[in-house]
Parts: structure tokens; C-alpha cells; sequence
């Protein structure tokens, strides 16, 4: 038997009542028994394994206490025994042995003691106490200058300073702030992680639900259930409600039914009420998957078989551990649903957001009799578990979250120095997404993601054009199966179109939108693809068209337009060139050099400027040369003489995709102002700002 | 017996612990502090002996010297508060740790041994100011006192005893703790501590004799007046003590076997 486990086996405890104080002495000195047996535990039979949490619940006066008693060995049984083996904490009354006039750190060491530990391993487990107990320089104060808090965060810190191999509560964190009830249920999550066994009992089903795998309900002395946490706390509550209802017997599931979901354990119904059906519908239409955030409607109908004075009807939200998110009832929300007559139907909606994790959720139903002052309910009528279940799923595009329910804050960022407060934001493609980067408040609002590489962006008057490459840089597909697209956002950064021509797209870079033409450089092929206003698309070859393969033998990759003439830049693969040609006739009428394996093509005054990527620099033919170290491609100049430009990592082919480049911002001398960096982004490819 | 010997020895931290906690818990917070400790002793000391000697001036018969009285009442009466000590602090200790026995698991037989440790040590501190007074005035009988060891012995197996058995009967019945205070009220003087048994009648003197306590208070005068070792009959009787005493050891764990598990529901 491994540390850790505990078996009882036919365990027994009974108190010895005797008619007069006399006679116990007359029974020991062997004048015959002379006491009756009043019985607390009967037949406790189970055997938990290391490393479960297991709860213990039951109404006061069921035996929980004196059951954790016999395991922790404080009492004998009666008989049955219990098996028990490593080293056991019990946590059965906080503060034991402390005597008031001694000090924290006095005291502190005597529980320790009694706990079982040496005086050296009390010596060095002290620091640890100290820090775990929070209670400052009071350590060395008298116990009785303690408040109540101090004293019980102090003896839980002594309690828990050794992990035990089995640790036993009983309701003794009932006290105490909620800061410190938090820190005990971390350090308790902490022991169960490496594997303690726990043993916990409360009356609060919620600290239950988020310990306990394992549940056993104890009534009258006896087991009623061990099972799951849920299904035994369900069982429980019905147990409690039933009890507390003045209004008569319900009968209570307690067994697990055959697939019939509605009425799960722990269900029950008075006779005179019938929920008849629970259901969930989202805009209208019934509803089984729901986004996180969205609202959603709960409908309740309710038949009822007798008369009634003042019935409710409520409804809790569960999530898939059992624990309630959410409830509440018609009265608790200051509605009545009047009286009721034998056969009325009622019909009850609810209607809330559900911005909570993604998961699985249900729904229980629930009828009541009589509202109180303070907004209870007098007597429960009904309950139906599991009455309806929804799942919940994430949100695309929303802001990321973890827990339990989406709180939705707005954040904002104050901090010294920095762009000037008026830099305009800037649209940004990468190998991943397409982002929106906001200087102002520090914001990314990603646009688009999935596409594969998006390179080429373009903004008229109504729309934003993005190239989607859809494929990546590391990918292993043949290039020549790439077909691009162009996809068309609107100025809400909303997707609204996806445009592809009849002819493949390939390796699209530099797009540029004008008159309502879309043009389009697609340079694994030479060419220059042209979408005219009426959605036709013309695939012109600058060059001609080459005729062997590569094709890609320009590479033109970046285009600007000047009144009646249009300027390619020309890669090359080496020394860069810029084209250019004349208007609306496409002729070729001058080249000139620029830049190395240059990107991007823009005039500044009389001089034609390039991202000269192989030099990590940016160039002018007038002279004009910004050193920017990495790999200079994408530029936008975002008004009062800043610019943006893109940085990527220069790194082999298929480590590309995972770098991460940057925006850099330089102010009107090119001085860098702000260097924000894309982690893992891959290649920064284009710029535009916007709005 | 022996397994609780060793049940005790893995906790004699707690012990430790414990007595020296329960001997500064006597002065804490007071004016005087650990002053309390010989103050107390020394007080009981001086009114004996100043008293007595000087202002009584009680004398004994047969024995000439202005001390001899002082120190006869003192080797009867250091030893009895001795045991009165330890059996009331027996007594109680149960009940007092009521809440520790219901709530913790740990060995029992802690408790009786830290209120032994307790009285021990105040016995020490008082019978070492003794002995500095003796020295002092050059009453001191010499390497005599070590016959007093035995009796020392015997005397505290009988207290723990009976003080175990009446501290589990304690439990039960409340009232054990008074009973005792008043028994020992009239055993203080059906022992020859405060008078010479000489000057009782003989049947009384009969009687007296068949008291544990007188026999062992009659032990420890006859070593600390007498300066001599008691002789063979004195030994004698002091075995019959002991019978007694380990009698009392039997009962005392007689009843926490039958009644030790029930404790917990009692306190």
C-alpha cells in the first residue's frame, strides 16, 4: 500500500451513554455493562488512492467531523478499522495548542512539535512559515495581539509547512478573508498537484466542486453516495432543499437515469408543478453552439398541476465541472409570476450575454413557491438538472482571454517619450497576418490571418486592397502552383470580397490602385496583372513574356505612377532598375539603376527613392541614402515627416516565416523614433498608412 | 510499557517544549519575570526556617542544634510539595488539554511526563536553595544525601501512579481534581512533616505508619537531620512503598487502555 491511501473497512463509531454518572465507574470495575450505545457511524466502507480529492459533505450531526476524526487517528473505532498510510496533517481546528501569552513564532514552533516535526526541521521551515503567514514583525508579538485573520493564516502556514501524503480538512477554512481562503486553496491545489491525498469537508458545494474529484455524502452515519463531486453534490443540494420545503415530499433522482438527460441526479419535482421542456436559442433560432459574448435567450415552460400562490421560476447556469456561473430566479429579479390554477402553462425567457470561457454549459430549471423579503424563495417545487445545454466557443478576432468569464476591459497605456501623440496608424503585412498598428495607444488590432503570406497593400477611396499570397515562404509546394488572390476590405477593416483572376497570380508583391484599376505585380511571371473596373483581367508583360522557365527574370516587384506615366522597379536579382513607362499606351520610354535587389519605389522632390535591401539601406539616385540596418522593405510615410519602414530578419528560406521584423518610425531628419517589433511574424512586407 | 516509552522519546521535543512553556507561563507578564522562579521557593524557605528557628523557636528533642528543627521540616515538607505538586498537575493535565487530545494526534503519555517535568523542576530549584542554605550554615550531611535517591525514586513512581489513574478518572468525573485537593489536605497531616511522630500516641503511631508518604518523609529526615543512612527496616518498609507504588502504575494503565479511547468524546 503505496503513501497515501486510505481504506476503511466496516468502520464503526458509537458513544457510550450512560444512565448515571456512576455508572461507568461501576461497568469498569467489572459489575457488568451498564451503557447503551448510541451509534455516529455505521459500515463506512471505501478506499481512496493516492493523490485523490476526495469530499465529504452531509448535513451537521451526520458524522463527517468524527469520520475524519477515526482517520486522522485522533479516536479509536468502535470497530472496523481504518487503514491509513504516510504521514498525515489534519486541519481539524485551526490554532490548536496556541497559548495567548507566547508569541507567534513561540507558538508556531509547538504546533510544529506537536505536529511531529523535529526542532531543527521547525528551525528551517520557519522563514517559510513566516512568509506564508504574511503577519509581518507580529511573529514576535504575544498570540492574544493577534486578530482572529492573523492567527488563523499563522496555524494554516504551520499546518501545511511539511506536505503531507494525506491532508484532512474539516471546515476549518471557513475563516478568514477571502485573500487568505484563496492563498489556502492555492497551497491545498499545490499539495494535490504532487500527489497528497485530501480529504475535505465543508458545507460549501462551491469549494467542493473546485477541490474534489471525488464526493461521498454521509447522512444519519451512513454512506449514501461516493462518486463523482458533481453527482453527489447535486444529490446533496436536493437533499437540503427538499428537507428545508415546507411544502411536502418530492421524490428525488438519485439514480443515474438511462440516457434521459432531463432528469440527471439530483433532479426532483413536487407533483404539482412539471417543468416541461427548457430551451436555448441564439437570434431567434433554437441554439447548441454559441459565440463567447453573444446573447442568448433561456425559455421555461412550466405546467402547472395545482394551484399556486406565488410560484417563480429561476434558472442557474452550470459549467462543465458543475460549478454554478450564474443564477437567479423571477423574484430575485423583482418579477412575479402571480397566482397560478391547476393546468395553467407558464412560460418564462430569459435573455443574457454569455461572455464566458469555451466549454460546455447546462442549464437547470427551477420552480418555487412564495417570495421572501430579501429576495429568497420559501419552498423549492422543482429542480431540473441539466435541463438544456449550450457550448460555448470562442470569439475570432476578439482580444484573447483566459478564466472564467470574459470581463472585457479597455486598456490604456501612459508612458514618457514616444511617437508624437498625433502619428497616424499603419497598416502592415507580413508572412502571417495582415495588422493594424495604432502608435497612439500602443494597439495591434490584427486584420486578417491565414491567408498565407499577405504582401501588397493598396487603399482607395472605399476599399483596401490586401495581396494574399496563400502560400508561405517555408512551404514545399511547387511556386508554380501558387495562385494569389486580392482580398478587398472595407475601410472597417471588415473582409468584403475576395478577388481572383482567370489566370494565375503568382508570387504577387507591390499593388497599387488607380481610376478604379487594381494593378497587380506578379513577378514570378514577368507580368503585370491589370483588373479593369468592370471586373475584367488583363495580364500584361512588361518585358514581353519570357518564354523559358524561370520567368521570374526582372522580378518587378514594385510599382508608382507620376502624371501619364507608370515606373516598375526591377529587382533583377542584383543591380535595380527602374522602368519607366508612358500612359495609357504601356510603352517603355526610360530605365535607370537603383539600389541592390531593391524593394519599393517612391519619389521624394525630384528624386526617385528605393528600399536598396541588399545594401540594409534606403537609397535615392540623387544621392540620398538612410542606413537601416537588417532588410529595408515596405515604406509609408505617415504625414508630419514620419515614415514607417519595415524591417525584416534576413535569415535562410525556412526559418523565414518565424523571424521577427519590425516597424521602424523615423522622424522627418531620419531619426529612428520608435522601433516596433513584430515578434514572429516572419517577413514585414508591405506598408500603407491608414486612415 | 515500552513502546510508550519510546512513543514519547520521538516526541521530546514537544516536551521540552512544553514544560519550558509551562514554566515561564507561571511569570509571564509579570513585574518580576523569571525572578518568580527562585522567589517563591526562597520565600517558603525563609519563612520556615526564620520562623520556626528563631521566632518559635521550636526545638526538637534529641537533637541540640538552632537549625535542627528547620531542617526537619524542610526534608519532610520539600519532598511533599514535590509529590502534591505533581500529582495535581497529573490530575488536571487531561482536561486542560482538552482541546489538544480531541483535535491532534499525538502520544498521550506526553502530557504526564511534561507535568512531571514541571514539578521536577521546581523541586530542583527549592532543593537546590536548600542545600546552598545548609551549606551556608554548615548543616549539610554530606555524600549521605545520595540514600535519599531511592526514596526520591519510589516517591515519584507512586505519583505518577496514582496521578495517572486519577487524571484519566479525572475526565470523567470532574470532581476528581477537589477530591484530591481535600485528601491531600488530610494527608498533609497524617504524615509527620510539620511534627515528630514521637509525640503521637502509640496506636496513632501505628497508624501513621501504614501511610506511604510517612514512610518516605521518614526516610528523607533521617538521611538530611540524621546525617546517616536509614537502616535495614527502613528499607524494608520503603519496598512495601514501592509495591504500592507499582501497584498504582498498574492501575494507571489499566484505565488508559480500557479508557484512554473514550477520552476524546468526553472532553
Amino acid at each position: 500500500m503505496s503513501a497515501g491511501t486510505v481504506i476503511a473497512r466496516g468502520l464503526c463509531k458509537a458513544y457510550k451513554r450512560y444512565g448515571r454518572k456512576s455508572d461507568r465507574i461501576l461497568e469498569w470495575a467489572g459489575l457488568g455493562t451498564r451503557h447503551a450505545l448510541h451509534w455516529v457511524l455505521e459500515d463506512i466502507e471505501f478506499r481512496i488512492a493516492p493523490g485523490e480529492s476526495v469530499g465529504v459533505v452531509g448535513i451537521n450531526g451526520a458524522g463527517k467531523s468524527t469520520l475524519l476524526k477515526l482517520i486522522a487517528g485522533v479516536m479509536p473505532p468502535t470497530s472496523g478499522s481504518v487503514e491509513v498510510q504516510g504521514r498525515v496533517a489534519a486541519l481539524l481546528e485551526l490554532g490548536m495548542g496556541f497559548h495567548p501569552e507566547f508569541t507567534g513564532r513561540q507558538n508556531a514552533k509547538m504546533s510544529g512539535l506537536i505536529a511531529g516535526l523535529s526542532v531543527e526541521e521547525i528551525g528551517d521551515l520557519m522563514p517559510q512559515i513566516e512568509a506564508f503567514a504574511e503577519i509581518g514583525d507580529y511573529i514576535d508579538q504575544p498570540v492574544r495581539t493577534y486578530s482572529s485573520g492573523m492567527q488563523v493564516r499563522l496555524a494554516f502556514s504551520v499546518a501545511t509547512a511539511v506536505r503531507p501524503d494525506i491532508l484532512i480538512v474539516d471546515e476549518a477554512l471557513a475563516v478568514g478573508d477571502i485573500f487568505f481562503q484563496q492563498r489556502c486553496f492555492e497551497r491545498i491545489r499545490d499539495f494535490l498537484a504532487r500527489g497528497t491525498t485530501l480529504l475535505y469537508v465543508s458545507h460549501s458545494a462551491a469549494t467542493v466542486h473546485s477541490l474534489c474529484d471525488r464526493a461521498i455524502l454521509i447522512d444519519g452515519g451512513r454512506i449514501v453516495r461516493d462518486g463523482p463531486a458533481r453527482q453527489v453534490l447535486d444529490l446533496y443540494n436536493a437533499t437540503v432543499a427538499t428537507r428545508a420545503s415546507r411544502s411536502g415530499p418530492s421524490s428525488i433522482v438519485s439514480t443515474q437515469p438511462h440516457g434521459n438527460a432531463k432528469h440527471a441526479v439530483g433532479s426532483y419535482e413536487h407533483h404539482g408543478v412539471a417543468i416541461e421542456h427548457v430551451r436555448v436559442s441564439c437570434d431567434e433560432a433554437p441554439a447548441q453552439v454559441v459565440v463567447s459574448g453573444s446573447q442568448i435567450a433561456v425559455g421555461v415552460t412550466i405546467r402547472f398541476e395545482q394551484a399556486f400562490a406565488d410560484p417563480h421560476v429561476g434558472l442557474q447556469v452550470k459549467d462543465r465541472r458543475g460549478e454554478a456561473v450564474f443564477m437567479t430566479h423571477t423574484h430575485a429579479m423583482n418579477h412575479r409570476v402571480g397566482p397560478v390554477d391547476a393546468g395553467e402553462i407558464v412560460e418564462v425567457e430569459y435573455r443574457f450575454r454569455v461572455p464566458l470561457a469555451p466549454g460546455e454549459y447546462s442549464i437547470a430549471a427551477g420552480v418555487a413557491d412564495g417570495g421572501l423579503i430579501g429576495g429568497a424563495v420559501a419552498d423549492s417545487l422543482a429542480r431540473i438538472l441539466n435541463a438544456a445545454t449550450f457550448e460555448v466557443v470562442g470569439a475570432i478576432g476578439e482580444p484573447q482571454w483566459d478564466g472564467l468569464v470574459n470581463l472585457r476591459p479597455s486598456v490604456s497605456i501612459a508612458r514618457p517619450g514616444g511617437l508624437e501623440a498625433e502619428a497616424r496608424g499603419v497598416l502592415v503585412s507580413t508572412s502571417r497576418s495582415v495588422l493594424w498598428l495604432d502608435p497612439r495607444t500602443r494597439r495591434i488590432r490584427p486584420v486578417h490571418r491565414g491567408a498565407g503570406l499577405y504582401y501588397g497593400i493598396a487603399i482607395d477611396a472605399r476599399h483596401i486592397y490586401v495581396g494574399a499570397r496563400r502560400r508561405m515562404v517555408s512551404s514545399q509546394a511547387p511556386a508554380a502552383d501558387e495562385r494569389g488572390a486580392i482580398l478587398v476590405f472595407g475601410h472597417d477593416l471588415r473582409l468584403h470580397q475576395c478577388w481572383e483572376a482567370p489566370f494565375p497570380l503568382r508570387d504577387i508583391h507591390e499593388i497599387a490602385v488607380r481610376e478604379d484599376q487594381l494593378w497587380v505585380t506578379c513577378p514570378f511571371d514577368n507580368m503585370v496583372a491589370i483588373r479593369h473596373p468592370d471586373g475584367q483581367w488583363e495580364s500584361w508583360y512588361p518585358l514581353g513574356e519570357p518564354v523559358n522557365a524561370p520567368r521570374d527574370c526582372n522580378h518587378l516587384n514594385s510599382l508608382a505612377f507620376t502624371p501619364g506615366r507608370l515606373h516598375l522597379l526591377a529587382h533583377n536579382w542584383g543591380a535595380s532598375e527602374r522602368l519607366e513607362f508612358s500612359l495609357p499606351d504601356r510603352t517603355l520610354v526610360a530605365r535607370s539603376a537603383l539600389g541592390q535587389q531593391a524593394h519599393n519605389l517612391w519619389r521624394a522632390g525630384a528624386e526617385w527613392r528605393t528600399c536598396s535591401s541588399a545594401e540594409e539601406r534606403l537609397t535615392g539616385d540623387c544621392g540620398f541614402s538612410v542606413r537601416t540596418g537588417g532588410f529595408p522593405r515596405g515604406i509609408a510615410s505617415l504625414g508630419e515627416g514620419l515614415t514607417a519602414v519595415g524591417i525584416s530578419e534576413v535569415a535562410e528560406r525556412e526559418r523565414r516565416d518565424f523571424t521577427s521584423g519590425s516597424v521602424n518610425f523615423y522622424d522627418a531628419d531620419w531619426n529612428l523614433l520608435d522601433e516596433w517589433v513584430m515578434s514572429g511574424e516572419g517577413l514585414v512586407l508591405d506598408i500603407k498608412s491608414f486612415p | 510499557m515500552y513502546r510508550l516509552f519510546i512513543e514519547a522519546l520521538a516526541y521530546r521535543g514537544f516536551i521540552r517544549a512544553s514544560i519550558s512553556r509551562e514554566i515561564q507561563s507561571q511569570y509571564r507578564g509579570s513585574l518580576l519575570g523569571a525572578a518568580w522562579i527562585f522567589i517563591g521557593p526562597l520565600a517558603l524557605l525563609t519563612v520556615h526556617t526564620l520562623i520556626f528557628s528563631n521566632i518559635l523557636k521550636n526545638r526538637l528533642p534529641g537533637v541540640d542544634s538552632a537549625f535542627s528543627y528547620s531542617i526537619y521540616l524542610c526534608a519532610g515538607l520539600l519532598p511533599w510539595l514535590y509529590f502534591s505538586d505533581t500529582v495535581n498537575r497529573l490530575v488536571g493535565s487531561f482536561v486542560a488539554q482538552g482541546g489538544l487530545i480531541k483535535k491532534a494526534r499525538f502520544p498521550r503519555i506526553c502530557l504526564p511526563v511534561i507535568s512531571l517535568g514541571v514539578s521536577t523542576f521546581n523541586f530542583v530549584v527549592i532543593a537546590g536553595l536548600f542545600a546552598l542554605f545548609l551549606l551556608a550554615t554548615g548543616q549539610f550531611p554530606g555524600w549521605v544525601v545520595v540514600a535519599a535517591i531511592p526514596a526520591l525514586a519510589v516517591q515519584v513512581m507512586l505519583a505518577l501512579g496514582f496521578g495517572v489513574f486519577l487524571a484519566v478518572a479525572n475526565v470523567f468525573y470532574r470532581d476528581v481534581t477537589q477530591m484530591v485537593g481535600v485528601t491531600f489536605q488530610f494527608l498533609f497531616w497524617l504524615t509527620p512533616i510539620v511534627y515528630p511522630v514521637s509525640i503521637l500516641p502509640v496506636w496513632a503511631q501505628r497508624m501513621i505508619a501504614l501511610n506511604p508518604l510517612a514512610v518516605l518523609v521518614e526516610h528523607y529526615q533521617t538521611v538530611m537531620l540524621h546525617a546517616r543512612v536509614p537502616g535495614g527496616d527502613a528499607f524494608v518498609r520503603l519496598a512495601f512503598v514501592a509495591l504500592f507504588a507499582l501497584l498504582g502504575l498498574w492501575l494507571a494503565l489499566k484505565i488508559h487502555r480500557d479508557l484512554g479511547g473514550e477520552m476524546a468524546d468526553e472532553l
